[in-house]
């Protein structure tokens, strides 16, 4: 296996008595749209949480591009480009949209003292209207984001990512709440982003993960049941049983 | 931001200083007091404001930096014969220092805990005030006048003195909140966990904004101990710790010129209602309960929501 970019090492989380994440590596190889499922309460969530910084593990470690960043908090985890979008929608909700994704975006232009006083908004605007482009929120830019429709705050939540330039994007169930016709849409668009980012992809709908995917992670009550390419992963019959026969 | 809402700001905020400084010249002597003094105490508002208003964190142990900008200067003067604006530097020196080491510990905590630990502190510094009474007179307090340069006494040298502090920290305050670094202290208000995420270390933000905060409240605390000659412990007691929280929210938390309106507002309802009983704290109260039933954003907040959506 080539080296990976992001790694965890044995990752474990408890809750009380209840081990959500239980001694798990999985190696997520650069470029990649590397998916995660399984059924709700499967660890997924909590896995992801504590690549990105926001729970801390209770064993086990992350490598990022070959450095431990088991202990790194998670504002320097996402300075260094593993950038999260929330499963429950978290933005600045009274803030306009365009506002939103500009906190996102002059964070990549804010790496000198004089720049936290003053910014040039010329480069500032240029970022901003792209990723409000990508995700086609430019009509609605200035709204408070709280008022948007839930889908595209999920959507949203996509712009400010990109907005941060990542290196690994976390997407937690980007497609929920989404219409059936918006779906095509918003997989094209993964699709792009991948072209400049390794995509870590959580997601319910199996047709999206089938379609984007080009490694599948399956996990059940804490624990890896299966991991390789989709093809490989849709035969286990480990995973019929689990998961996809649930359908 | 374009030009345009950019330019009006700008107006708007000097404006405000060019009015103060011509009302010194049609005033009477009367009001020429006040207004120093009111000039005085919206400087700390305006502290507060950065605090409570932008950064969405609320203290009520504000009054701790104002002594210590107080004390600072009016100890150094009293005992240590410095002259004015040595003391005024010192008093704000500790004011920023007290602030930058108690946000250090107090901001591992957050919401109603920040809320308590503040109270606590404050409470302390102004126990601990009462307790060398032998050094700071305590309750009683002490009059600087005689160890202060003649030229203070002047009205007009007091006022512009006032106005020279308010106008620092003023346009400082309205610079901050417009910059990159006041939109993260916006965002941490609005959400502090979603704008770690976005890569901002909100602890070390919110130590940088308590700090000036603090500072600004001490820059105050100095002023009035050398404008208007007296230092005295009831300076560190809860209740000045209120008064500019309630100062802020009358004027409109989280607007650059709400709180400076709250604080003249204020002075006058209590010294128009002071006049005629001696419950004018009753007044004040009712006002209050007014205020926050019917315009919870405060006359600016109010303002802004409904006239000028601009005004920052």
């Amino acid at each position: 296996m080539s080296a990976a970019l992001l790694e965890t090492e044995a990752l474990t989380r408890r809750f009380g008595g209840l081990t959500a994440v239980d001694d798990v590596s999985i190696g997520v190889r650069a470029g990649q749209i590397h998916a995660i499922i399984g059924p709700n309460g499967a660890g997924k969530t909590t896995l992801v949480g504590m690549v990105c910084g926001r729970v801390r593990p209770s064993a086990g470690r992350i490598r990022f591009e070959g450095r431990d960043i088991t202990r790194t908090p998670a504002w320097r985890r996402a300075l260094a480009g593993i950038v999260y979008t929330f499963q429950v929608t978290s933005i600045f909700r009274a803030l306009s949209v365009r506002e939103n994704v500009a906190l996102a975006a002059r964070r990549r232009l804010m790496h000198s003292p004089a720049r936290w006083l003053h910014l040039d908004p010329m480069a500032l605007e240029d970022r901003v209207d792209a990723a409000l482009g990508t995700l086609d929120l430019r009509e609605q830019e200035h709204r408070p984001a709280g008022e948007l429709p839930y889908g595209h705050q999920r959507l949203l939540e996509v712009a400010m990512a990109l907005a941060l330039e990542p290196r690994v994007l976390v997407l937690d169930e980007p497609a929920q709440g989404l219409a059936e016709h918006e779906i095509d849409t918003f997989c094209e668009r993964v699709r792009e982003i991948s072209s400049r980012a390794t995509v870590i992809l959580i997601e319910h709908n199996i047709d999206v993960v089938l379609r984007l995917s080009s490694h599948i992670t399956v996990m059940d009550r804490g624990r890896i049941i299966a991991d390789g390419d989709p093809a490989s992963v849709e035969a286990d019959p480990g995973v019929q049983r689990a998961y996809l026969g649930r359908r | 931001m374009k030009g345009g809402p950019g330019a009006r700001v700008l107006a708007l905020h000097l404006g405000l200083i060019a009015a103060l400084f011509a009302a010194q010249f049609v005033l009477g002597a009367y009001h020429h007091t006040n207004l120093a003094r009111i000039m005085v105490l919206a400087t700390y508002a305006v502290g507060y404001n950065l605090l409570l208003g932008y950064t969405g964190l609320m203290s009520l142990g504000h009054a701790m930096f104002f002594a210590a900008g107080m004390y600072g200067a009016g100890l150094s003067i009293y005992y240590l014969g410095f002259g004015a604006i040595p003391g005024f530097a010192l008093g704000v020196a500790c004011a920023l220092g007290l602030a930058l080491a108690f946000g250090a510990f107090a901001l591992r905590t957050s919401g109603v805990s920040f809320l308590i630990v503040t109270m606590m502190f404050g409470q302390a510094f102004y126990l601990t005030i009462l307790y060398f009474n032998q050094v700071t007179f305590g309750d009683q307090g002490f009059i600087l006048s005689d160890r202060l340069p003649a030229a203070l006494v002047d009205p007009d040298v007091k006022y512009n003195a006032a106005l020279l502090v308010f106008a620092a920290c003023f346009l400082a305050s309205a610079f901050l909140v417009r910059s990159p670094f006041g939109r993260i202290l916006v965002a941490i208000r609005e959400n502090e966990a979603r704008a770690r995420l976005l890569g901002y270390d909100t602890y070390t933000c919110k130590l940088v904004v308590l700090t000036l905060s603090g500072g600004m409240s001490g820059a105050a605390g100095a002023a009035y101990a050398l404008l208007f000659s007296y230092v005295g412990a009831s300076f560190a007691a809860i209740l000045n710790s209120i008064y500019p929280l309630l100062w802020t929210l009358l004027g409109g938390a989280g607007t650059t010129l709400g709180p400076v309106l709250g604080t003249g507002l204020m002075f006058y309802l209590v010294d128009f209602t002071s006049g005629w009983t001696s419950a004018y704290l009753f007044v004040v109260g009712g006002a209050l309960l007014v205020l926050v039933l019917f315009f919870p954003l405060g006359v600016m907040g109010t303002v802004r929501a409904k006239l000028a959506p601009w005004i920052p």
